[in-house]
């Protein structure tokens, strides 16, 4: 007995905080792209960083096939619970036989759906994150599956407050949102001052083209010193900058070793944020010391290891 | 320490850079590291010239990992006791083709070098895996002789299939799993190079050696 789905939208997947003990092979981190919503849904539930669906755009459905505890957070959607309501970044009591729906997406791209203890499903190299580009993980794209889980005693609703999650997952804005960048010590080598300052004073837009990989800016071209380089270890949040001068911030699912100029990186919680950005949407970047940006992450997680 | 340089690569990661030659440095370095440092590392991964720790932020901040990584005496790595694999010699069959849509021909001709001689040259060589990346097992084994050195494809493939030997700039490779790409193909094997099954699921690890054997028959 299991959650039933049946509907999974453009894309749904399996995720967790990503694989680790792989990327000497070649195999990233993957994960949840936006931590911050995947964190709190298993922080409703007391679960502790088990795993969660990462829905995409919604257009999903599922039915419960035995109680449980359900929570959703991550984009402002049409949430439904039995046909009624229910608010995005809460927890709820789903009986078995109940109807749980994402239905349209208002702001942002990804909801996260975690039930309690989490789902009991296969691990793939010691993670049960999906890496949807290398159809790595241990289920990959679910359509039609059911996935399997304990059965948990009923709670009241419960919500995160809203003061803990900065507006953009609620407003639709068509304002420029400013992500922390951090300056890489060697980009004064790699790029003319003039570059790095054309990147820092203008907006960029979000390229159609990008998806769990990286996402693609569109606006000023920077122009890199040097194009081939000496291939170096990459993660995610690296920016970089091919030939064509459209710089790339790399997500979840980029390679682990790449020979771009890069600029810098963008603060991880600022990439979370990102991962719920739409193609046109406009981005800028703010110059921050790395330490202060490794203090904001590094309390983050403080947070959700308390509990 | 003139050699290495740490740098952020994010909140999380740093990235140590090495820029003297000596070919089994960063290997011992991963060793000493796990071995030192173990309790903060998450994971690690490098190339010949470099390496890239994930690192437990709670536990430590860049400051003091990067201080704690300059303590560790490197200037003694030979002398620590170590438990290093040494690096293998794989020896792998290659079909040379001229056919299907591989670009051997074409490569012959724009060098106006005969296909015999290309064999030879791309063949005759020991490669080193310098890294491994791109795809999961996917190994950059340098370096090519001059004489046979080309450009990546303009227009990459929309699937190159498992097994495949390629070559781009000084590199050649073998395709682990079919995926996109575009590099120059100019032969096959039959080598299974990515088995998820084992626990080391990679048959190249960064340092080993390749050597290719050409084989007349068409194994797959």
């Amino acid at each position: 007995m299991a959650l039933i789905i049946i509907k999974a939208g453009v894309r749904t997947l399996v995720q967790d905080l990503g694989f680790y003990g792989s990327h000497r092979i070649g195999l990233g981190i993957s994960g949840a792209l936006d931590e911050r919503a995947y964190l709190f849904a298993t922080y409703l539930l007391n679960n502790n960083n088990t795993n969660a669906l990462e829905i995409l755009l919604g257009n999903f459905k599922a039915k419960v096939a035995k109680d449980t505890n359900i929570a959703v957070t991550g984009a402002d959607a049409l949430v439904l619970h039995n046909y009624q309501p229910v608010r995005v970044w809460s927890r709820f009591p789903a009986k078995a036989g109940d109807i749980i729906e994402i239905k349209d997406v208002f702001t942002g791209n990804l909801n996260y759906l975690a039930v309690e203890n989490g789902f009991q499903i296969p691990k793939f190299r010691d993670s049960y994150s999906t890496n949807f580009k290398l159809g790595l993980g241990s289920i990959g794209k679910l359509s039609n599956q059911t996935l399997a889980y304990q059965t948990a005693k009923l709670k009241n609703h419960a919500f995160i407050n809203h003061k803990f999650i900065p507006k953009q997952y609620f407003e639709n804005s068509n304002q420029v949102l400013k992500l922390n960048f951090i300056l890489s010590y060697e980009a004064t080598k790699l790029f003319q001052e003039k570059q790095i300052q054309k990147f820092l004073n203008n907006n960029y837009s979000i390229s159609l083209f990008s998806d769990r990989m990286g996402i693609r800016l569109e606006g000023e071209a920077i122009t890199p010193l040097k194009t081939d380089l000496e291939s170096e270890c990459l993660t995610f949040g690296t920016v970089q900058v091919p030939i064509n001068g459209m710089p790339i911030i790399l997500m979840k699912d980029c390679q682990t070793i790449g020979g771009y100029a890069k600029l810098g990186y963008i603060s991880a919680l600022d990439c979370f944020s990102l991962a719920q950005l739409r193609p046109k949407q406009k981005i800028s970047f703010r110059l921050v010391e790395p330490n202060k940006s490794q203090q904001g992450l590094r309390k983050f997680y403080q947070f959700f290891k308390k509990c | 320490m003139n050699e290495i340089k740490i740098i952020p690569a994010s909140d999380s990661s740093l990235l140590i850079k090495y820029f003297a030659k000596e070919k089994l440095f960063i290997y011992k370095l991963s060793k000493l590291l796990e071995q030192e440092l173990g309790d903060y590392i998450l994971d690690l991964a490098y190339t010949t010239s470099n390496l890239i720790i994930h690192y437990d932020i709670i536990k430590i901040s860049f400051k003091n990992l990067s201080k704690k990584i300059q303590q560790l005496e490197l200037k003694d790595l030979k002398n620590k006791n170590l438990q290093l694999t040494p690096p293998k010699i794989h020896k792998i069959n290659v079909y040379y083709d001229l056919y299907e849509e591989w670009d051997l021909a074409e490569l012959c001709l724009a060098k106006k070098i005969n296909i015999k001689d290309f064999i030879k040259i791309h063949s005759s060589k020991i490669y080193e895996v310098e890294a491994l990346g791109f795809l999961p097992g996917f190994g950059y084994l340098g370096s090519l002789d001059e004489k046979i050195r080309f450009p990546r494809r303009l227009s990459p493939r929309i699937k190159i299939k498992a097994g495949s030997i390629a070559i781009a700039n000084r590199y050649t490779t073998i395709y682990p799993s079919d995926s996109p790409g575009g590099w120059n193909i100019i032969g096959h094997t039959s080598l299974k190079m990515i088995d998820w099954n084992q626990a080391s699921p990679t048959i190249l690890t960064v340092g080993d050696s390749v050597k290719f054997e050409p084989t007349l028959k068409k194994e797959f």
